[in-house]
């Protein structure tokens, strides 16, 4: 059967698509040279549903996440491929990945979480993933958490792991959460 | 005749019937397959954080716009066969939250970044819903055509987030890009899981005749005078 379109011509769709929602290298850049006080935000509409805004400072980083319900109490991995140490006197750049928890009460319909890195200047949007329990692998997640600059606390993530669990009912990794959910507990994972 | 799917190639000769023979028939039978599309509709508005009785009434708005005959008519010559009611009825609806939203910006929404941490001026970091305008709205139909699509929100990340980049080739000479490899890793899955994944919902996307009328509307591929039906 004929394809209705091509692979190519996906692919040049979803460039397309976006190179119009991000915001360009060089628009950030003018920003956080311009304006230094000005946040960066990127608004992804549903159905991903979710608003990054980045407040640049000199020597910290303001990120704050809005979205709707599908990120109601979810785990979140963000990554920054391009970071800056700001308080070192010799600055490195580098790839840096957090995790953070959302809140499981809403404003208005809108789940918001802020944090702040300190001592590290973002010079972009980050990616953002939303953990899916029902297909990740915990062992991932176990090194990713491991290697993270920002994550919450064993409790927090105990608390996830068990809001998740009929989620992972019938699972192959069940298993291996209910071992990670012990080895938390236990203090041994992070 | 019946009409039971709101996304099939009838709702099309319905909408021609009205509009050019004034089929009242064909009127009401839009109007039940319009009305079929509630939940997904009220669901959505709340989504853009519009409370339960509001969504409700900005649904109810939504279905009235999108029904009125100089609607459908405007539709009906702008898009002809192609026209897809579904689409019609989420601009309306996203219309509809549009205003609502500007009108409630005059309230207090979210706590600002400043108000929470103290540390700012000008307040200048409000995050707000965004003020929806066309290109707005294309690419929240265009995202939702994917997911609906590919009625799966793992998958919906991973082409989210690996077409950020070009290829998997690893050379990273950009930011912002993503190998699959990366992408995995952000889901916490392996690399196996989403290369196998990415390889089936850019080939569920490429056979999916609601996400390639949808980038004809917006105007994203030409057809040029092919025929894929």
């Amino acid at each position: 059967m004929r394809e209705l379109i091509t692979h190519e011509e996906l692919m040049r769709i979803l460039a397309a698509i976006q190179s119009e929602q991000e915001p360009s290298q060089a628009t950030l850049q003018a920003a956080a040279e311009d304006q230094p006080e000005q946040p960066l935000t990127l608004k992804l509409p549903e159905p991903i549903d979710l608003e990054i805004l980045v407040d640049p400072g000199s020597s910290d980083t303001i990120l704050c996440l809005t979205g709707g319900e599908k990120w109601r109490g979810a785990l979140v991995q963000c990554q920054w491929e391009s970071t800056v140490g700001a308080t070192s006197d010799k600055e490195t750049t580098g790839s840096l990945h957090i995790f953070l928890l959302m809140p499981t009460e809403a404003s208005l319909g809108r789940y918001q979480c802020i944090v702040t890195l300190k001592q590290h200047r973002l010079e972009t949007i980050p990616s953002v993933a939303r953990i899916v329990p029902r297909y990740s692998d915990p062992k991932e997640l176990q090194s990713r958490l491991q290697s993270a600059v920002l994550k919450p606390s064993a409790k927090e993530l105990i608390g996830w792991i068990d809001a998740n669990l009929r989620e992972l009912e019938g699972t192959r990794h069940r298993d291996r959460w209910m071992a990670l959910r012990q080895e938390l507990s236990e203090g041994r994972s992070l | 005749m019946q009409h039971g799917n709101l996304f099939s190639g009838d709702v099309s000769e319905l909408i021609r019937a009205f509009v050019v023979e004034n089929d009242e028939a064909a009127y009401e039978q839009l109007g039940r397959l319009a009305l079929q599309r509630t939940p997904q509709l009220i669901a959505y508005a709340k989504g853009r954080g519009v409370p339960d009785p509001d969504a409700e009434d900005l649904v109810q708005d939504a279905f009235c716009d999108a029904l009125k005959p100089e609607s459908l008519k405007a539709i009906w010559q702008k898009h002809g066969e192609q026209v897809d009611l579904d689409t019609h009825l989420f601009t309306k609806l996203r219309g509809r939250i549009s205003t609502y939203t500007r009108k409630r910006q005059r309230r207090p929404r979210h706590l600002s970044l400043d108000s929470l941490l103290g540390t700012r001026g000008e307040p200048t970091a409000e995050p707000s819903l965004p003020a929806l305008d066309e290109e707005v709205d294309s690419r929240a139909l265009f995202w939702q055509a994917i997911y609906d699509c590919l009625q799966n929100d793992l998958d919906l990340q991973i082409l989210w987030l690996a077409t950020r980049t070009t290829d998997d080739s690893g050379t990273q000479s950009q930011r912002n890009c993503l190998t699959l490899k990366q992408v995995a890793q952000m889901l916490c899955i392996s690399h196996d899981n989403a290369r196998y994944r990415w390889s089936q919902a850019t080939k569920k996307l490429r056979n999916c005749p609601k996400f390639y009328r949808l980038c004809l509307e917006i105007g994203l591929i030409d057809d040029g005078g092919k025929n894929h039906a």
